[in-house]
Parts: C-alpha cells; sequence; structure tokens
C-alpha cells in the first residue's frame, strides 16, 4: 500500500504542460533522479551512509499524520545506528499554495519514531525536503507562519536547495538554505554548499532512470521504444525488414518489459517500477495504432516497432497531436444545445 | 610483361593453404601484371564464410569452391543487374577476428556486388573504421619507406551544422601533408584518397612512381603493382591504429548487459561544447547517422539523449559533460560493430577524438 502523498508525488511530475509531454516534464523527473545519485554520494562520502530509495519506513502510534507505511524519497543511515535522514526531493512544487500543506503533512508524517529502518540505532533521524532554487526560501516562509497555527516540524528540519551550475564541468549543486541539520560534518558542508561534478558520477545517473514516483508516460515511451523493444528482434530477417523501413510485430509481455525496465532502477529499490506505469505506456501506443492488445492476454501486447528519423518524443507526440485532431469535435449546434440544457436546469 | 587476361581466375585458382605462400603468389602476379586489386579488412568474429553459408539475402547468388581450406576461400558472387564477381576470404593469421577480402574486379563491382552483400550480414561482420589522422599517419609511414606520397584525389565532406553537410573531392598532384593540412583546416573529414607514392623522377624530369593506391575511412584499399606493401605495411599499420580504439569499443560493448555498462569517451581535439547553444546543432547532427532516431532528455547546459541502432538494435545513452569529451553508454545490448558504426559518424559529423576510457576528471573552474 502506497502512502497518502503518492499522489501529490505523481502530479508533481506534469506541472508545465497540460499533457505532461514537454521536455520540462521529464526535465522534472529526471531531477529528482539525478538528486537520487547526488545524495547518495554525498551521504557515502561524507559520512559513509547507505541509501535507500522508497524503503518503507513503519510509523509509531503516536504519529499525527499516518497509521501507514511511509516512504521518504531517500532515507540514509549509517551502519553503526548513529546517524539517520529521510529526505523528499520535488522539483516542483504546485502554483495552487492550498496544496502545499499536502506537502507539509507528508514531511510531518515522517516526524516521527519511524521504525524498519535496516540497522539497529537509536537516535532521531533528520529530515529534509530538496527544492529547486526557486521554492526554498517562499517555503520556508510557509513553514514559518504554519508555526503560528501550531503546525510544527519538532525533529532537526532543513530545506536543501539543488540546482544545476553551468560550468565547463556542469554540476549539481546543493545547499542548505534554512534549518538544522544534526551532524557537524553534514551541517558544515551543506551549509558552504557541495557541486557534484555530473560527469564524475555519469555511469550512476545514466543508470538510474526510474524511481518510485510515476513518470510522465511519454518518457516511459521513450525508454521502451529506445532501449527496450529494439532488443526483441530475434532474427536477421526482421533485422533487415525494420532496417528498410517496414513495421516489424514484437509480441512482449508487460513482465518482459518490467524485467528490462527494472534494471534502470536505484539498487535498493528494483521493484519501485509499477506495472501500470507499464500498461499505460502500451496503452498509448495502442491509440497511436502502435502496439495491439493481445486477445487472450491482458498482459500481452503485439508492438508494431518501425524505424522513424529524427527525435522519438517529437514522433511519438506528432502522432498523438494526429490521433487528437482526428476526433471528432461536437458541433456548433451541439454546443449550443448542451448551453441551452444547462439554462434550463439553472431556470 | 604478362598480360591479365591471359590468368583469368588466376588469383582463386591457386593450391596454397597458407597465407604467406598465398599472399607472395599473389604479389608475384600483380607485379607481373600490374593489375589492381581491391582489398577490404572485415571484422566478423567467425569465418564470413559459415555466416554466408547459414543464410542468404535475396537478389544475392553466392557460391563456394569446395575444395578450399577454411581459412582462405573462393566464393563467387552475383547480384541481379551486375557482373558475377569472386572474391577472396583469408583470415588473419594474427588477430582471429580479421579477414581479408581481396578481389581483382572492377572497384564498382566490388562495391555494389560484395560491399553490399556484406553489409546485409551486419553486425556479424562489419567493416574496419579510419580516422583522417590514421589515414595520415598511413601514408606518412610510406614516406618513411623512401617514397615521397603525392595526393591524386581525395573526396571529402565538410561538416556543416545540424543536418547539412557538403561533399567535397579535390583532384591535385599535391604532397599528402599539404592536402590533409587543407582538409584539417576547412573541418571536413576524409572519405577516400587516392595516392601515388613515387620514387625520383627520370630524365625527362618525370615523375618515377613505385604504386599506385587508394585507401578508404571503411578499410578498402586499392592497389597496383605492389601488392606486399599493402600487405606487409598498409594494412598491418592500419590495424594497429585502429586497435586501441576497437580495444575500448570491445570493451563497452561486451559490459552492456551489466548494471552499470563501462562507458566509452571520446575525447575530441578542440572544445567543441564551449558554446551551449550548438547543443541542439550536435544532436541533430548525431541523429543524420543512418537507421538510427534519437531521444533527446535535455540540452542545456549539458547534453543528454539515448540513441537506437535500428540496424542491430543496439542502443546508447549520450552524454556531453565536458567541453570536449562526449560519453557513450551501451543499454542491455550493444554489438562492437554498432559502437563502431556510431564513433564512425561522431567522427565524421562532430570532430575527431580519442577513444578512452572512462576516468574521473577534476573541476578546471571554481
Amino acid at each position: 500500500m502506497r502512502d497518502k502523498w503518492r499522489n501529490l508525488k505523481k502530479s508533481k511530475q506534469q506541472p508545465v504542460s497540460f499533457d505532461g509531454r514537454t521536455p520540462a516534464d521529464i526535465d522534472n523527473y529526471e531531477y529528482a533522479c539525478n538528486n537520487i545519485v547526488v545524495f547518495e554520494k554525498i551521504f557515502s562520502e561524507y559520512v559513509n551512509a547507505v541509501t535507500h530509495q522508497g524503503r518503507k519506513l513503519k510509523p509509531s502510534i503516536n504519529n499525527k499524520i499516518t497509521k501507514e507505511d511511509v516512504t521518504p524519497d531517500l532515507a540514509f543511515e549509517q551502519k553503526n545506528g548513529k546517524y539517520r535522514a529521510v529526505n523528499e526531493i520535488k522539483a516542483w512544487l504546485p502554483n495552487d499554495r492550498s496544496r502545499w500543506m499536502e506537502v507539509v503533512e507528508q514531511l510531518q508524517s515522517y516526524d516521527d519514531e519511524l521504525t524498519n529502518w535496516k540497522f539497529s540505532g537509536s537516535e532521531k533521524h533528520d529530515i529534509m525536503i530538496t527544492l529547486d532554487p526557486q521554492f526554498t526560501n517562499e517555503f520556508f516562509d510557509y513553514i514559518e507562519k504554519l508555526k503560528e497555527k501550531g503546525i510544527t516540524i519538532d525533529r532537526n528540519f532543513s530545506i536543501i536547495e539543488s540546482s544545476r551550475q553551468e560550468r565547463a564541468e556542469p554540476r549539481i549543486f546543493v545547499k542548505k538554505d534554512h534549518g538544522i541539520i544534526n551532524h557537524d560534518k553534514l551541517e558544515k558542508e551543506f551549509r558552504r554548499g557541495i557541486p557534484i561534478i555530473m560527469y564524475n558520477i555519469v555511469r550512476d545517473l545514466d543508470k538510474l532512470k526510474f524511481y518510485d514516483a510515476n513518470p510522465p508516460v511519454i518518457y516511459t515511451m521513450m525508454q521502451m521504444w529506445d532501449h527496450v523493444f529494439s532488443k526483441f528482434i530475434n532474427s536477421r530477417e526482421k533485422q533487415i525488414r525494420l532496417d528498410t523501413g517496414k513495421i516489424v510485430p514484437i509480441d512482449l509481455e508487460v513482465d518482459k518489459i518490467y524485467e528490462k525496465l527494472s534494471k534502470l532502477t536505484h539498487d535498493s529499490n528494483p521493484d519501485c517500477i509499477e506495472k501500470g506505469w507499464i500498461r499505460n505506456a502500451l496503452n498509448e501506443f495502442v491509440g497511436l495504432g502502435m502496439a495491439e492488445p493481445s486477445v487472450t492476454s491482458s498482459s500481452k501486447f503485439t508492438i508494431k516497432y518501425r524505424k522513424h528519423s529524427g527525435d522519438t518524443r517529437e514522433f511519438l507526440i506528432k502522432l498523438m497531436k494526429k490521433k487528437e485532431e482526428a476526433k471528432p469535435k461536437p458541433s456548433k449546434d451541439g454546443l449550443d444545445q448542451y448551453i441551452k440544457k444547462e439554462d434550463s436546469k439553472k431556470n | 610483361m604478362v598480360k591479365n587476361n591471359e590468368y583469368k581466375f588466376w588469383m582463386f585458382d591457386h593450391e596454397y593453404d597458407n597465407q604467406k605462400n598465398l599472399f607472395d603468389h599473389i604479389s608475384r602476379l600483380v607485379s607481373q601484371t600490374n593489375i589492381k586489386l581491391n582489398v577490404m579488412l572485415l571484422s566478423s568474429q567467425k569465418n564470413p564464410v559459415d555466416y554466408f553459408t547459414d543464410w542468404k539475402p535475396s537478389n544475392f547468388e553466392m557460391k563456394i569452391n569446395p575444395k578450399d581450406h577454411h581459412a582462405i576461400t573462393t566464393i563467387k558472387l552475383e547480384r541481379k543487374g551486375h557482373e558475377s564477381i569472386k572474391v577472396l576470404l583469408v583470415k588473419h593469421e594474427e588477430i582471429p577476428s580479421i579477414y581479408y577480402a581481396i578481389s581483382d574486379c572492377k572497384a564498382e563491382e566490388f562495391k555494389e556486388v560484395f560491399t553490399k552483400f556484406v553489409s546485409k550480414y551486419f553486425p556479424d561482420i562489419s567493416k574496419v573504421f579510419l580516422t583522417n589522422n590514421e589515414i595520415y599517419l598511413i601514408l606518412s609511414k610510406l614516406e618513411k619507406k623512401d617514397h615521397k606520397i603525392m595526393i591524386e584525389s581525395a573526396i571529402g565532406k565538410k561538416r556543416l551544422e545540424g543536418k547539412k553537410k557538403e561533399s567535397i573531392i579535390r583532384y591535385t598532384d599535391k604532397p599528402y601533408k599539404e592536402v590533409f593540412s587543407e582538409i584539417g583546416q576547412g573541418d571536413q573529414w576524409v572519405q577516400s584518397v587516392r595516392y601515388r607514392a613515387d620514387i625520383g623522377v627520370d630524365e625527362n624530369g618525370k615523375n618515377i612512381s613505385a604504386f599506385k593506391g587508394t585507401i578508404t575511412r571503411e578499410c578498402y584499399f586499392a592497389i597496383r603493382s605492389n601488392f606486399g606493401i599493402l600487405i606487409h605495411e598498409i594494412i598491418p599499420h592500419a590495424l594497429k591504429l585502429a586497435s586501441v580504439r576497437n580495444r575500448h569499443l570491445k570493451i563497452s560493448s561486451e559490459s552492456a548487459s551489466k548494471s552499470k555498462p563501462e562507458p566509452v569517451v571520446i575525447k575530441f581535439e578542440t572544445d567543441l561544447f564551449v558554446d551551449i547553444k550548438k547543443n541542439e546543432l550536435y544532436l541533430e547532427s548525431i541523429a543524420t547517422m543512418p537507421s538510427c532516431s534519437i531521444s533527446k532528455y535535455h540540452n542545456n547546459p549539458y547534453v543528454h539523449a539515448s540513441l537506437v541502432d535500428y540496424k542491430d538494435g543496439s542502443s546508447y545513452d549520450l552524454w556531453v559533460l565536458t567541453q570536449n569529451r562526449l560519453i557513450i553508454i551501451p543499454r542491455f545490448e550493444a554489438s562492437m560493430a554498432s559502437m563502431s558504426r556510431l564513433v564512425n559518424h561522431l567522427f565524421e559529423r562532430i570532430g575527431e577524438g580519442q577513444v578512452e576510457k572512462f576516468e574521473e576528471i577534476k573541476a578546471t573552474t571554481s
């Protein structure tokens, strides 16, 4: 059972466009993936802590928010149990401020004697939230105001900014903007700011393409198109057909795709991908006429794989728009009748 | 001098079962007849003949001389609308994955019949690629053998922004250094050069040439008069130059199924990625590789894209995270042939560089 903030996690991935198909939508997802890698590196190097992505932690009976397991994006713990922290990563906060309370509640749900850590220890864990720099001060002000209403986060809590820096070697720069980290070394380093050269962590960045939040469906489709479907062409004839621009049918089961994509997750959470994400992506392909569901099994599909040139996202979006344009639109007469009907209801 | 038409099938009627004796025999015949030979290097883990007998592409007919030794095989190849040709396939004695394909047919027929035929067997059989610099180094090695190397013609292509390119054919009679300097200044890649090796001048002041030949980027060689120098000097040098790159590609290709595959790094000679506004154009150039598509994830301030090679299903992630390096990370499966094809394309369309092992770097700016 996933915690109630999964919906917020999911919805945050589609902030920039209505349909979640823009490069910015994909970028938001990558922001979280990249930060998982960055924080793992920092916590491993600076305090020799182990990182868990999406670990289910159990609340105590005193938890103010939930009785169900909570799954912070990241949980860190030293093997000797002397230091622990959880970190929630958000590339984006909703424009609607009232929804920020959902984020605060999520953080409050971590403000508890959580159990089910991997290593035993009695130290209280720190709580962190990592945000794009544009949100850190506003979110701090929001939290401060809540204190007046008696809504607080009582454990050591810090707001970290994370941004990509344009340099000769691009970096991800993380810095503590507000709050306290209950570890001298981490407090000092985060206060100063930690630049991580992306080049040096590229193998980890490259591996982590999914975490336990629903990616934009087009992102999943792109990953499947490039890295999965192409691996199921199993004869020279089919390969030549594909190369010469013909459609090559590929029979695939959701499980086979799941098996491949699961390798593109954090080592601590290889099962984070939901088969529903894969089904959604496959159904999109079906809608575009690029796949057919099996009549015998809901988990089997035939992909009509074919070569295209250029950019896959643009190629898919073009097909999506074509499909949308082909949908019958309500006629003007129909709209007039609808308005009349609504008016008569009111009257 | 013996006329070559007296030697119909002369190259293929030998009874030699070892490479040295066969090549000595061919050398003698070539010097006697002054015939031009086509030689192409193929990379293949199994004997290409095994692939040819397992499966045949449509529009081609292929017969094998049943009496042949396995390491030395003659194939007769027919393609609709073309003359039939004979090709001698000889396994390299020291590098087991390299095969020589040798034929006395016309260069055009070799290209249209044999090259097209073997391309159907990608990635099991693939070509070996050379860079501008490597072709230059081969010619400079010939110069050290007391030859004056002159370029009679050169075919190159100019790198233009995005999808555009421009073919440039030079008919010249200039020393190779001068021609390559012009090519380098013009930001071009060499497709092929036709060279002449002079050994002096006669009493009338005319150049006396020892041999003539052609070298292409795809390790196709044509040679007249001196087969020995091709086999003993040019090809070993070409293979040596390509081997460093191929070693890195092999390691990376073999690691594709691992959780964190070994990246291949191309370090370019200049800081190509200083201007991040050009990243989009570089991605467009990359996407011009035949039979591929890319997915762009990020292009400012760094580049992240994935690429699928429809020729064999290999796929990669590409990253630009410094001003002079491009990282290729294979994903799940990637053949060495595909990696080599991709690297060659990047050399052609982006710029030439060194293929290196991935190693962490230090920041150059604060």
